[in-house]
């Protein structure tokens, strides 16, 4: 079921390879750009459940892009995150990312491609959650007519737990999706796709044996979406889009996977299905500025997990959210770009489960500068 | 499921209609010179408005820009030179780097490089969902909820 650990190095070494070649093979042609971001944080209620743990953490992030030429980007990227009272929290991550786009900007045809490796690794009271994830995507694009475009796409995506395999987890999709002009300018997208995820679920019978031995059997997941977005300016200086989401399991038996305490942490968090309806908006009305605020609100169902020793926890969960941002994007003529921004946010669930009935309200200061 | 069918069938309806009721894109019909509403990224505003200055904030919704803008056309109305002509083959792109070209690009395939289904359904909304904040994520500490 999955990626033998050979082929997993040969993907590595593959990946490592193609950044030696392009790095010193077309050095003539190419140019380098990068990006720095801070930011900092207050939250109260970090881990998003009942125990509302207040913290304060800072993230610090790096990236290194290099074109060989005018079609391929490759970027490295590293960061590093910082909690001020939940210190072994904190983690660091590298990866690396490749980005190719073989089509001409005169075609109506448009292909890409992408594929990336991300290390995540905690602090040792958290190194259950280290990961590394791989993954890639290609994707086509047609322009049938002037206000009208259709795309397709597939998507892998791997994620392995260093310190803990049982929450392991495969991901593939397809995707198709049309964006279509009408009425001067009113835009309609909708997107539609279909999941698969291969996963290890534990067996029920033998979470409540005596003595408890738990065995581990392959998981098939399947998932459907389809997602309409409406959107279009009100006024000079206004836009907003309106997405609804309808996200359905197909042959659904209801398995039990492995979690962790810290649910927000956990492998599963955003595997559900249900339906969202988002509204977001953009103003240009503060000069030189950019406001942005939204709301949405989701219906959820999540997978049932064991917290060990024996506790099944079954979850639907009511979540709607709200935020609103302002940015201040400084561009040289230089082409150096510098933005600050700062965003509020406040979160509200209800839950099946009482322990994840929540509150959160958190504010995030940000600055961006790259080159 | 049957929610969901008529939701697609109403979608293509309107993509069919929209499609071929217009006319396909030609180099002769004129397209270049009118303005066309495309809103691939959904923040709502018209992509292809120009951003002369690369603030991310189209021209037209700069009320200062374009004002300062007709200042300096009136004072330079009387002494104003011609355009060069006779650039002929020029290729004007020849002038830009790798990573100019390929920002190109990556703006043509805005609407290919994400998905908003799935199973990390959710993550991106907000500050992810192309109506972005720059440093700020939809994600907290390497967690994206």
């Amino acid at each position: 079921m999955y990626v033998t650990d050979s082929l997993m190095q040969l993907m590595r070494y593959l990946l490592i390879g193609i950044f030696i070649t392009v790095f010193f093979v077309f050095p003539a042609y190419a140019d380098f750009g990068y990006e720095v971001k801070l930011s900092g944080s207050v939250t109260n209620n970090l881990i998003s459940d009942s125990s509302e743990l207040y913290d304060s953490y800072s993230t610090t992030s790096a990236a290194l892009k290099y074109y060989p030429f005018a079609q391929l980007e490759l970027n490295l990227k590293s960061e590093y995150n910082y909690y001020s009272n939940l210190v072994g929290l904190g983690n660091i991550m590298g990866g690396a990312e490749i980005t190719w786009i073989p089509t001409s900007q005169s075609s109506p045809l448009a292909l890409y491609f992408n594929a990336g490796y991300d290390n995540r690794s905690y602090r040792e009271s958290f190194s259950v959650y280290n990961t590394n994830v791989y993954n890639g995507m290609g994707s086509i694009s047609y322009r049938l007519a002037r206000r009208a475009q259709v795309r397709a796409g597939i998507t892998y995506e791997q994620t392995e737990f260093d310190n803990s395999e049982g929450a392991d987890k495969e991901i593939y999709g397809f995707m198709f999706g049309a964006n279509v002009t009408f009425l001067g300018s009113n835009s309609l997208d909708i997107e539609s796709g279909y999941s698969f995820a291969d996963f290890i679920s534990v067996d029920e019978v033998s979470i409540m044996s005596w003595p408890q031995v738990l065995e581990e059997t392959d998981g098939d997941l399947k998932s459907f979406y389809i997602s309409p977005r409406y959107s279009r300016p009100l006024g000079s200086k206004l836009g907003m889009n309106l997405t609804y989401t309808y996200l359905s399991f197909v042959d659904f038996d209801d398995p039990v996977v492995y979690s962790y305490s810290t649910g927000f942490l956990s492998p599963w968090a955003s595997v559900w299905d249900g339906n969202s309806v988002a509204l977001n908006l953009k103003s240009y009305h503060i000069p030189k500025m950019i406001i942005t605020a939204g709301g949405g609100y989701w219906n959820k169902r999540l997978l049932r997990t064991l917290e060990l020793p024996d506790r099944i926890v079954t979850r639907e969960d009511d979540y709607s959210r709200y935020y609103i941002g302002l940015s201040w994007p400084m561009p040289s003529r230089s082409g150096a770009y510098l933005e600050p921004s700062i965003q509020l946010d406040i979160i509200n669930n209800t839950s099946t489960d009482r322990l994840y009935d929540y509150s959160t309200f958190s504010v995030v200061v940000g600055l961006t500068f790259r080159r | 499921m049957r929610f969901a069918a008529i939701l697609i069938s109403a979608a293509f309806m309107i993509f069919a209609f929209c499609s071929f009721g217009s006319s396909p894109l030609r180099a002769d019909d004129g397209a270049e010179s009118e303005e066309l509403f495309v809103d691939l990224d959904g923040d709502g505003f018209n992509d292809n408005t120009p951003d002369e200055d690369n603030n991310s904030i189209p021209d037209s919704a700069e009320d200062d820009k374009y004002s300062d803008r007709n200042k300096t056309a009136n004072a330079l109305a009387s002494t104003e030179f011609k355009p060069i002509e006779g650039l002929g083959e020029f290729d004007l792109s020849s002038l830009l780097s790798n990573s100019e070209l390929f920002g190109q690009l990556k703006f043509l395939t805005r609407a290919q490089s994400c998905c908003r289904g799935g199973f990390e359904a959710g993550s991106d909304f907000g500050p992810g969902n192309g109506i972005g904040l720059g440093a700020v994520s939809g994600c907290a500490g390497g967690v994206c909820h």
